[in-house]
């Protein structure tokens, strides 16, 4: 018997919502009273992602204008219907669009399909309205019409390679339904151009921004965004030594629950407060990261740091996270940090490279820095990770460490230790070396 | 009511096969067609739903006692869903459903619209028609109509005989 059809159309509705696009719009093909339903769903799911790229280029460029111009096609008769048809409203619309696999292609890109989507669906489209456009070419071959950012509704905005320009941004509105805003290597014209975004953007909550080109200052402060939650930024190393200079990174912010920074400089405001703050992980930052001493992170549960030449320099890091559950450290050099918490149960995750005689660090100095820092996080379950650098191959082992150190008899315990050396040769005298300033539970080679 | 008092209410549910069920009022009350009728005032005697019979009656209310038992925690409240749904076969999803959608349960809705969507998923149009029994009513002319309209569709999908 057959009940699914007898379904009332809400229920039918509600059981299409859970399908993917093509699969609502398959059931059409069932029998003539499914014929219409799907087109009556509240959601509208597209997402388009090229053929795989073969050996055959031209095979490939070919087969992805063919399919490209089908996906656009049924698209296009998709939101014709939705809009002939009075009973069906959008309440959800998602489009996932990757252009192109390549940026060889000689063909032009155009989002201009955009222009004839976007004005239909503002007024269509109560709820979710989430945009996601990538493009392989070159950052800045594809621009993006204007339309986009005059589309009030958007929810979420993804960009991967595109222009910004004046002209972009000309018919700009304040998009307060946007919360989710996500801008990957795109050439902008001035920093202006990001200023003028994000004053227009005030209900933001997750701002990614990685590799953003010729961009040099990005300000974030509570004046703009203050439902601010999560902000991700990170620059590619090669192209920020391309263009010779680090971006700065101003953050001004109570709301943040989480800071993801790669690759850049960062400068907290004054009187700036991380209330809310429960991840801070920064990789990269070159400026001097001392005045994190003066903050409190009363909410910080992970800390991570990683090849920040900031932490170099004698005095002491304090952080101050009584809940912290863990913090990671890797670099070249042996920081000094300590960590003030109290947390009854938290891990430490030291990874460090081995290298003597760098960083000015004679072999005995670095043992000695290395002990302290265990020292200071002591309370903590610990693994520490040496790893051999490939750089030296004559490993100049200190003879006593304890001499050199306070010579007390009181030992750091480690978790697990694990040495990534490849010649075998010196493992036995440097795992001495580890013991005679650390006791580990386990040692892994 | 309960929230003024502070003791518990129970309400009386009767299917529209005249069984009867007791179910405390703040369990109920997920249904916003109960809610609505509380709040009206007409829940002093028996509340009767006439769209919904005992065995599926019986069975929303082992729902909504276990899901209100539950506090604030969703990933809880899910994995309770798929526990709850797991063992139904299609027949009484459809009654569940029914009954969720009269009683304006939207998280019950949810959940039993979206296993139904699972069986459907990733399937061919033949194994759809098969699993559900439904009459494809299309001539042969028809049918490739649509499929031709809906070409994008069937993009990597697996076919079978009567596809």
């Amino acid at each position: 018997m057959d009940i699914i059809s007898e379904l009332p159309d809400d229920v039918l509705r509600k059981i299409l919502y859970f399908l993917s696009q093509e699969e609502a719009a398959r059931t059409s093909v069932l029998s003539k009273p499914w014929r219409y339903i799907w087109c009556t769903r509240p959601n509208l799911d597209f997402s388009y992602t090229p053929p795989t790229m073969g050996v055959d280029y031209n095979r490939f460029r070919a087969e992805n204008k063919i399919k490209k111009q089908e996906f656009i096609s049924a698209v296009d008769a998709t939101l014709r219907r939705y809009r002939d048809n009075q009973s069906a409203c959008a309440e959800e619309f998602r489009l996932s669009m990757s252009l192109d696999n390549s940026n060889y292609d000689p063909d032009r890109v155009s989002v201009s399909f955009l222009e004839k989507w976007v004005p239909s669906l503002v007024n269509m489209v109560t709820k979710e309205f989430h945009l996601s456009i990538v493009s392989e070419r070159y950052p800045g071959r594809v621009e993006l019409p204007p339309v986009v950012w005059g589309c009030e509704p958007l929810r979420y905005l993804y960009l991967e390679k595109f222009l910004l320009d004046q002209k972009a941004i000309e018919r700009i509105v304040p998009l307060k339904n946007l919360k989710s805003l996500g801008l990957q290597e795109i050439l902008i014209e001035d920093d202006t151009i990001f200023g003028k975004i994000i004053s227009n953007c005030p209900s933001i909550e997750n701002l990614d921004v990685h590799g953003f080109l010729s961009l040099k200052t990005i300000k974030v402060s509570d004046d703009d965004l203050h439902n601010l939650k999560n902000v991700n930024f990170s620059f590619d190393t090669v192209l920020r030594d391309v263009l010779r200079e680090l971006r700065i990174i101003e953050i001004h912010h109570s709301s943040l629950e989480t800071i993801n920074i790669g690759n850049a400089n960062i400068c907290f405001g004054e009187g700036a407060g991380f209330l809310n703050l429960k991840y801070l992980n920064l990789g990269g930052v070159k400026s001097p990261l001392g005045h994190l001493s003066s903050y409190k992170f009363p909410s910080l549960e992970n800390l991570e740091f990683h090849d920040c030449d900031g932490l170099k320099g004698s005095e002491v890091l304090f952080i101050d996270a009584p809940n912290i559950v863990y913090f990671e450290f890797s670099g070249e050099f042996i920081p000094s940090i300590s960590i003030a918490t109290t947390s009854e149960e938290w891990e430490s995750c030291i990874d460090i490279p081995y290298v003597p005689g760098n960083n000015n660090d004679d072999p005995l100095s670095f043992f000695i820095k290395l002990k302290q820092l265990l020292e200071s996080l002591s309370d903590s379950e610990i693994y520490l990770t040496g790893n051999h650098s490939m750089h030296f191959n004559d490993y100049v082992i200190p003879e006593n460490i304890r001499n050199g150190c306070d010579g007390g008899n009181k030992y750091v315990v480690v978790e697990n230790l694990i040495l990534n050396f490849h010649l075998s040769s010196v493992i036995p005298s440097l795992l001495n070396r580890f013991l005679s300033i650390c006791r580990p539970r386990n040692v892994v080679n | 009511m309960a929230a003024e008092t502070g003791t518990p209410t129970t309400l009386t549910l009767k299917s529209n096969d005249d069984e009867l069920f007791s179910v405390a009022e703040s369990a109920a009350i997920l249904s916003v067609t109960i809610r609505n009728m509380v709040e009206d005032g007409c829940a002093g005697g028996v509340i009767p739903l006439d769209n919904v019979d005992g065995k599926t009656l019986a069975s929303v209310i082992t729902y909504m006692n276990g899901i209100s038992a539950i506090p604030a925690d969703e990933e809880k409240k899910k994995s309770y869903r798929d526990k709850f749904l797991s063992d139904k076969d299609f027949e009484t999803l459809a009654d569940m459903v029914l009954a969720a959608n009269y009683l304006n349960m939207s998280c019950l809705m949810d959940a039993v619209s979206a296993k139904i969507a699972q069986v459907m998923e990733k399937k061919s149009v033949g194994w759809v028609r098969r699993k559900f029994g439904i009459e494809n009513d299309y001539t042969p002319e028809e049918e490739a109509a649509v499929k031709e309209e809906h070409k994008w569709t069937f993009e990597g999908v697996e076919t079978d005989d009567d596809n």
